[in-house]
């Protein structure tokens, strides 16, 4: 059950912490969608080429992977009560590394150049360390939801094994070793990513976000407590298969039959809230969840690869992120500006609301844009390099709006906060 | 004088942010009863950091009913009796 005494928000950590992921992300869904327009058709001709890996890395590390590091720096100690330690050095040299790795290795794989790509998976690799080190030491003291700290726990553990393979095929990608089958080792990666790193974690999360946020009734205990263990199993099969032995529709199966339970039932709760109203952060949730299904019946149906990505990346993954960003960030902003008031005992400012720190208006719009970029890319097997370029471009815009609009909660905490911090003269004028 | 608030269907944080907003706006020695879905135990330590005191008991139906009072103002009559002297 949601503890709501388990939640501890006084352990929250500055709000620095978790922010300068967040306003950082968008520039990476930024730089995706100018390699669309840059590329056109040429990104995916293959999966195989430097732009459809440049893509995949710049939206899944620099774009998911960022909010992810940053939203669990938050979470850990908010919903599993585990603060992490050192969180202000951690976080800053987590911030540093994967802001330098990311960009490195990415120019790697578009220039062909060794050298860069070997620094920039190293630097990955290492902020991959440095947040498993952080994540583990603060988890090992969890005592929030088991569901949700279950879930952490083999989310973590599909981090490990997504970065320690991904590692590996970068040193089989500059030939300094041989790989073989990279395809299919390629395939096992992606899955331990996709399904399990931010599969897995999306779960967990939802579990407690839904109903604090969205006043949903909870899932229900045996789906949170099997469906993130059924999944590692899925993907352990995974793995099985791509050894030997075992035919690899098992390991699919279960990841598939997993996550059409997890989205049946997360939507059977969303359709429960107490209160409905339009809220742009359950629109991106609800698309999220249709966008995931709709992945793996293309899937199964055989549709192009290009279809099936952008359904799970940019529909699924992106959209929900992009979604609990509107939710997460005006919520700090508004939750530390009341911590400031109250301990400068500053009553004479009001602290806005959270509807006013961010705009609904300026959301939704951004929202128009990303559901727009979503439509015209999963034509892009009809339409060819124009909608892959119109959707590229389409993607710019909603990302740096989305920039925008979280830079803009920001400039309203800030200058509140300038407020709460001025001196009797300037409260009494303001 | 009470004032009432109904924050029971309200998604986070608005109930709190109405509750602070209320409490700003209380006159001297009147005092809040709020009806709630679930014990608001964030707003507890702001309570208290407040310079206010509050008294929770199970609801009419469902949550909980709280009352919220400035720490030097007299308990509200409805609960004297059942709020503890210390």
């Amino acid at each position: 059950m949601l503890n709501a005494a388990g939640l501890a928000l006084e352990q929250a950590p500055p709000i620095g912490v978790p922010l300068r992921f967040f306003v950082t992300a968008p520039a990476y869904l930024a730089a995706a969608g100018l390699l669309l327009v840059a590329g056109g058709a040429d990104v995916f001709a293959s999966r195989w080429t430097p732009g459809a890996l440049a893509l995949v890395h710049l939206t899944l590390l620099g774009f998911l992977s960022q909010v992810m590091f940053g939203a669990l720096l938050q979470l850990f100690p908010v919903l599993a009560g585990a603060p992490v330690p050192r969180v202000l050095g951690v976080s800053r040299w987590l911030y540093g590394l994967l802001n330098l790795g990311v960009p490195l290795q990415c120019f790697g794989f578009l220039s062909g150049e060794r050298s860069w790509l070997l620094l920039g998976s190293a630097l990955v690799a290492a902020a991959v360390l440095l947040f498993l080190t952080a994540a583990g030491a603060s988890l090992a003291r969890a005592k929030g939801d088991r569901s949700t700290v279950l879930g952490m726990h083999l989310s973590l553990l599909a981090l490990v094994v997504t970065a320690g393979l991904g590692l590996w095929l970068v040193l089989g990608l500059t030939g300094t070793l041989s790989i073989p089958d990279f395809a299919g080792w390629t395939n096992v990666h992606l899955s331990w990513g996709l399904f399990g790193w931010a599969g897995i974690l999306l779960m967990a999360v939802s579990y407690q976000v839904l109903p604090l946020f969205y006043l949903a009734p909870e899932i229900p205990l045996p789906v949170r407590r099997f469906l993130a263990p059924g999944q590692i199993g899925g993907l352990a099969l995974v793995v099985a298969a791509q050894i030997g032995g075992l035919a690899a529709d098992w390991g699919g199966g279960l990841l598939a039959g997993g996550f059409l339970v997890y989205v049946g039932v997360t939507y059977w709760t969303l359709g429960k809230r107490k209160r409905s109203r339009p809220d742009v952060t359950l629109d991106y949730w609800r698309v999220g969840l249709l966008a995931l299904v709709a992945a793996i019946l293309s899937g199964y149906l055989g549709l192009p690869a290009t279809v099936v990505g952008v359904l799970l990346i940019l529909g699924a993954l992106v959209g929900i992120a992009t979604g609990m960003l509107y939710k997460i960030v005006p919520f700090l902003a508004w939750f530390h500006l009341q911590q400031a008031q109250i301990q400068g005992q500053r009553m004479a400012v009001r602290v806005p609301h959270t509807g006013l720190l961010l705009s609904a208006r300026w959301a939704r719009a951004q929202w128009a844009l990303q559901m727009a970029a979503l439509a015209v890319l999963l034509g892009a097997p009809l339409g060819g390099g124009p909608a892959l370029r119109a959707g590229g471009a389409l993607l710019v815009l909603a990302a740096a709006l989305l920039g925008w609009n979280l830079v803009r909660t920001l400039g309203q905490y800030r200058l509140v906060r300038a407020a709460l911090s001025a001196g009797p003269t300037a409260e009494a004028s303001s | 004088m009470e004032h009432c608030l109904d924050v029971s269907e309200l998604e986070p944080p608005e109930p709190l942010e109405r509750i602070l907003d209320a409490l700003a706006d209380l006159p001297q020695g009147d005092w809040l009863h709020v009806l709630h879905r679930r014990e608001p135990f964030p707003l507890y330590r702001m309570l208290h950091d407040m310079g206010y005191r509050w008294y929770t008991r199970t609801g009419p139906e469902a949550g909980i009913e709280m009352f919220v009072w400035e720490a030097d103002a007299p308990v509200p009559p409805e609960i004297a009796q059942e709020v503890p002297l210390c």
